[in-house]
């Protein structure tokens, strides 16, 4: 009885549209699923890489903003490690400034201004009686 | 499958980013300490010299002192000619002789410091003459060992004359630094003359009218003229410097010398940077 049953099917099946059957075999060939899904974007492959690379963006962008910031609260705090530099015109362009350093350097450097001689002192202390 | 290659590429590109803030941060954190570095170190030799400065003069002021009593003891020793005498002129020229001991150490000290901070001095010289120092500083040392135990006039007065040498030589170093230091220092507003000069020179003027242009290349000319005719002048004062040190001849002779040809250099430097003021608009 079973028996009867199954070979009744199969002829079921022999007796189906050959285009249906064309499609079933085309969608095996391509490997992918014929059944829709409710996925979302950020669940896809693509959303995912999306989302990565737009995290890593974001924390590049990040990392330029606090090291814009650091240099710029270097130069306005300083570091208090390092003396005070001699002072400069901010009217003055770098050559000028160097041209004015220059000046300060001539002054220092006048043949005028002598070094600390050398001491005198006696070379020949003994006690002798002459 | 996607999930670990979506890992593995977060992984490298945090890794990558890691990589370039650890090498920018240590670049630059090398760049703060070798500036910060130079500024500290030339901040810590000014301080030296003031504090070795100040420290000649109270030594001088000691010796000054030693020395006068040193004076008054020998004056009664070879008036009286007593034993007591003979022991308290002993005792007092010992002081006398550590206290100069002192003095000329802290002097070539001195004089050590402001060369090792000096500019415009070439490196061979700069050497020859800090190794002398060194050596004498030792010398000092060796010579203050002997004479700390003596007690005897005798042999305070065969130390005597073995220092006398090493006392010329001292002095022989110390001109021989301070004429060092004399042409080094306008030798350096030469160096940083030239290349302010360098940079006039090569300066964009497109902006100016024609009649302008022309008028600061006739300046520049006169620039030009004024810093190649100063390169001789120290080059035979260096030789000179060079003749004396190989002829191991008077050095006091040639500080003392010295001195007109560099007021000459002085005059032209000080007319060049003018030039240079007047025509970067700084006058």
């Amino acid at each position: 009885m079973t028996k009867k049953i199954l070979d009744d099917q199969t002829d079921f099946a022999h007796q189906a549209p050959l285009l249906e059957q064309a499609e079933d075999q085309w969608w095996q060939s391509t490997d992918k699923s014929r059944i829709k899904t409710d996925q979302k974007f950020l669940e896809t492959k693509k959303g995912k890489l999306t989302l990565i690379f737009g995290f890593l963006l974001m924390i590049l962008v990040a990392f330029i903003i606090i090291l814009v910031m650091i240099k710029q609260q270097m130069n306005q705090g300083g570091n208090p490690s390092i003396l005070p530099q001699p002072e400069t015109d901010k009217d003055l362009t770098p050559l000028q400034q160097q041209i004015k350093d220059l000046r300060l350097q001539l002054e220092t450097a006048d043949p005028a201004i002598k070094e600390t001689p050398f001491p005198i002192v006696d070379m020949e202390i003994s006690v002798s009686s002459e | 499958m996607i999930q670990l290659k979506t890992r593995n590429i977060s992984l490298f590109f945090f890794s990558l980013l890691a990589a370039c803030f650890l090498t920018i941060k240590v670049a630059s954190a090398q760049e703060e300490i070798k500036s910060s570095d130079l500024v500290l170190q030339k901040q810590r030799l000014a301080q030296e010299i003031t504090n070795t400065k100040n420290k000649l003069i109270e030594e001088l002021e000691q010796y000054s002192q030693d020395e006068k009593q040193y004076g008054i003891s020998l004056a009664q020793f070879r008036k009286l000619q007593t034993l007591n005498s003979i022991e308290t002129a002993t005792k007092i020229a010992k002081k006398a002789i550590l206290s100069r001991n002192l003095v000329l150490d802290t002097y070539l000290n001195l004089m050590r410091l402001k060369l090792v901070e000096a500019e415009g001095i070439e490196v061979v010289h700069k050497e020859k003459v800090l190794n002398e120092i060194e050596n004498h500083r030792q010398a000092l040392v060796d010579f203050e060992e002997k004479v700390v135990p003596i007690e005897d006039r005798d042999n305070l007065n065969l130390l005597a004359t073995q220092f006398l040498p090493l006392g010329n030589e001292i002095r022989d170093t110390a001109y021989y630094a301070l004429s060092l230091l004399a042409v080094g220092k306008l030798q350096a507003v030469y160096d940083q003359a030239y290349a302010i000069e360098q940079k006039v020179e090569q300066k964009d003027v497109s902006d100016l009218s024609n009649l302008e242009q022309a008028e600061r290349t006739r300046a520049t000319a006169e620039v030009k003229k004024l810093v190649t005719q100063l390169p001789p002048e120290f080059e035979e004062l260096w030789t000179d410097l060079a003749a004396v040190e190989n002829s191991h001849s008077d050095y006091k002779r040639f500080y003392r010398s010295v001195f007109d040809d560099l007021d000459l250099i002085y005059s032209q430097l000080s007319r060049l940077t003018a030039y240079l003021e007047e025509l970067e608009q700084l006058k």
